[in-house]
């Protein structure tokens, strides 16, 4: 394996090592290895002698891997997004030719995130599908190494070839009111979906134990509903008997193999230290200061396969070392004569 | 104060007065009233912009072409034709009408088809843009004062069911602008007829033996106007290989020159970080891109030829072709073809197939008239149908 690749394990792992001397071999990497991505050095003026800075290597934007192929070596997994936008062919490929990087982000950051203290091996429900149903989903990759790390016995995945299987799932929930905390991985709209149900179904109310969390993730996936994420959480709380500290976000990508996530019942996410994120400006691409909004852009050294340096299509603002989600740019909308008041941007 | 369902009880008996005002009484009020809103020094506009400025976030100079552009096609002969035309709503009731936030003066488009069937209206204009509607309904009110019982305008956020589910079930007719969410949500109110003019885009196609500095002229005031937020817009271009390369030159050249004759209004951080991103990636793509500020325009020229979605603030890409353009993914979804030089039968075909429902040449592609039937739906027809 390449000895860079084991340099970043170890960081991601143990801490052991320099970020920025990480950060910066990776950047040079991602320019020798990966043609496209030279190229947008070259336009820049820029070379790996010149980097002086992490931060200077310029960063891509996700919608490249909609388009070009982003692999610094043969891929051994290969993921793509669901396609959210207009055209089965503009969703996102991460070739993965360093899947083990994969599962060490996971094992360091996912147990302390998102599990409740004291818990390695909980009971888990998983709303989101199995590997065998969607191979090339990378957050089913993470649901599996999840189950293998995490899972006790009686851990289920509710979660069919038709979608969601809401009343496998509310038997299980049903069966886990006593005992230890349990964990549900669910994204927003699959959580939606299940608390229609519960609350349509003449059941007697659901409390789970004390500790219980919910890993959620994600928007609605293109899909409207007249809903908003408080209201979801809100709702997850009381259907489910959840504290108000149960429900941890999570933010992830296909093009990004890193994850950040909020503190259990918090807004603001926050990236591991191997991910660092910047909000930069969209006229210069420079970093602009707190409280500022901005480009969300991430250095995440376990992309080293593809390209680290990503520069996201979402809107947030730093505020005390996190950063706070607040949109998209514009691209993947129709809009003409449809503007909404918060799109049009007016009072 | 009246509500909005007190209003339409109000509109739905003005159906018989409205139906005796003859067509010379009407055309006289329609045209001196969309004069006087044309006219950028007239007492109305003077009132009127202030608001509208702050509103739709257009420099003045943008919201005057804009309105003049819109506007300009509806009056005189094509107004006087339409009214001549159409069949007249024969029955009582109300129709309702929800325009879209953004471009300002869309109103014109509805209200003169339901004006000639003789159809009374609520408007519900946008929370973000309440003021066009109610200004130039109270404008034709002051000229034909019947028609103030006849057409009337209220703002109100949108999909309150308390409001709404009594117009959705009343209305003869339900005509909504709107996103993909909003339509649904009318859908599933289940109103007795529903006209959806969901949202669009529109493209430009430039020949081989184009006049290619007037076609990019053209085509920018076609990308410009509205600051490129209309379904008229133009977002991207198929231009003949042989001379794409030279087209997207002269069409970066002439949206700096429109970037001065109409400065860019105010942007959203959304929008600019949409046009950064399609400028880095086609930088990425090795792509050749032309831009100044985020705002004041950026063409792309695409190494393919599959029509993708413009971020906006005058962003437009250059397609090199030298076939029909692959537009499957897009039917339903194109409004208008702006167009340079010989547009080849097939080409035409295409687009006509994928649900065009505008041809003009470049440069006049927003300049809709009172003829152009909008998704190629006959609205006057629709407002006079009995249900």
């Amino acid at each position: 394996m390449n000895a860079l690749v084991q340099r970043i394990e170890r960081f991601i792992s143990t801490g052991e090592g320099s970020f920025d001397e990480l950060a910066s071999a990776a950047a040079r990497f991602g320019y020798e290895r990966v043609a496209p991505y030279r190229r947008l050095w070259e336009r820049r003026g820029l070379s790996p002698e010149s980097l002086d800075d992490w931060r200077a290597a310029p960063p891509a934007p996700t919608s490249a891997f909609k388009s070009l192929r982003l692999a610094a070596a043969e891929p051994r997994e290969v993921f793509r997004s669901s396609g959210t936008t207009r055209g089965a062919k503009r969703r996102s490929v991460h070739y993965h030719p360093f899947p083990d990087l994969y599962r060490t982000v996971i094992d360091a950051s996912f147990a302390a995130a998102c599990l409740p203290p004291g818990h390695a091996r909980l009971p888990i429900l998983s709303l989101i599908p199995d590997r065998a149903a969607v191979p090339d989903s990378s957050l089913s990759f993470m649901a599996a190494r999840v189950f293998e790390r995490h899972a006790a016995s009686g851990s289920a995945w509710a979660v069919s070839s038709d979608g969601i299987d809401v009343g496998k799932a509310r038997r299980w929930l049903q069966t886990h009111t006593d005992g230890e905390p349990v964990l549900i991985l669910a994204t927003a709209l699959a959580l939606v979906l299940l608390l229609d149900h519960l609350e349509s179904a003449p059941t007697s109310a659901i409390r789970l134990p004390a500790g219980s969390r919910v890993f959620e993730t994600g928007g609605f996936k293109g899909r409207r509903l007249e809903t908003t994420p408080e209201d979801v959480r809100r709702r997850a709380r009381s259907l489910l008997g959840l504290n108000r500290d149960a429900i941890v976000r999570e933010y992830g990508m296909t093009e990004l193999t890193s994850q950040a996530y909020s503190r259990p019942g918090g807004e603001l996410l926050r990236t591991p230290p191997w991910m660092p994120f910047r909000v930069l400006d969209p006229e210069t691409l420079e970093e602009v200061a707190e409280g500022r909004t901005g480009l969300l852009s991430f250095f995440d050294l376990a992309n080293l396969g593809s390209v680290c340096h990503v520069l996201t299509e979402d809107l947030g603002v730093a505020e005390g070392g996190a950063f706070r989600l607040l949109g998209r740019a514009t691209g993947a909308e129709l809009r003409g004569c449809s503007l909404t008041a918060e799109e049009l941007g007016a009072a | 104060m009246s509500t909005p369902e007190v209003t339409a009880r109000r509109l739905a008996a003005s159906a018989p007065a409205l139906r005796a005002i003859a067509d010379d009484d009407l055309l006289e009020a329609w045209n001196d009233t969309l004069a006087a809103f044309l006219d950028s020094t007239s007492p109305e506009r003077r009132t009127l912009d202030p608001d509208l400025l702050q509103a739709t976030g257009l420099s003045p100079a943008g919201l005057d072409r804009g309105l003049r552009t819109i506007g300009a096609g509806m009056a005189g002969e094509p107004a006087a034709a339409a009214l001549r035309r159409a069949p007249k709503q024969q029955r009582d009731g109300f129709s309702f009408v929800i325009l879209p936030a953004s471009p300002p003066g869309l109103l014109l488009q509805s209200l003169l088809p339901a004006l000639a069937a003789r159809a009374p209206v609520l408007f519900k204009s946008s929370r973000a843009e309440p003021f066009f509607a109610p200004a130039f309904l109270a404008a034709l009110g002051r000229r034909l004062p019947i028609l103030r019982d006849a057409c009337a305008a209220a703002t109100w956020t949108g999909g309150d069911l308390s409001i709404e589910a009594r117009l959705h079930a009343g209305a003869r007719l339900v005509a909504t602008y709107g996103n993909e969410s909003t339509i649904a949500s009318i859908e599933a109110a289940d109103p007795r007829r529903l006209i959806a003019f969901g949202p669009k885009l529109s493209v430009g196609r430039v020949g081989a033996d184009a006049d290619l500095n007037r076609a990019a002229r053209g085509m920018a005031l076609d990308v410009a106007l509205f600051d490129q937020r209309g379904c008229l817009s133009v977002e991207a271009v198929f231009v003949d290989r042989a001379v794409a390369g030279h087209f997207a030159d002269s069409l970066a050249g002439a949206l700096g020159e429109m970037a001065t004759e109409l400065p860019p209004g105010r942007s959203t951080a959304a929008e600019r970080a949409g046009v950064r991103l399609a400028r880095e990636d086609a930088d990425l793509r090795g792509l050749a891109w032309s831009g100044d500020a985020l705002d004041t325009g950026t063409v792309i020229l695409e190494d393919h030829a599959t029509l993708l979605l413009s971020p906006g603030l005058r962003t437009v890409r250059v397609h090199a072709t030298d076939s029909v353009p692959a537009l499957d993914d897009w039917t339903g979804r194109l409004q208008g073809i702006a167009f340079a030089g010989r547009m080849p039968a097939t080409v035409r075909r295409a687009f006509e197939q994928a649900g065009v429902s505008r041809f003009a040449p470049a440069g006049q592609l927003q300049a809709t008239d009172a003829a152009w039937r909008n998704g190629g739906i006959d609205l006057a027809a629709e407002f006079a149908a009995g249900s």
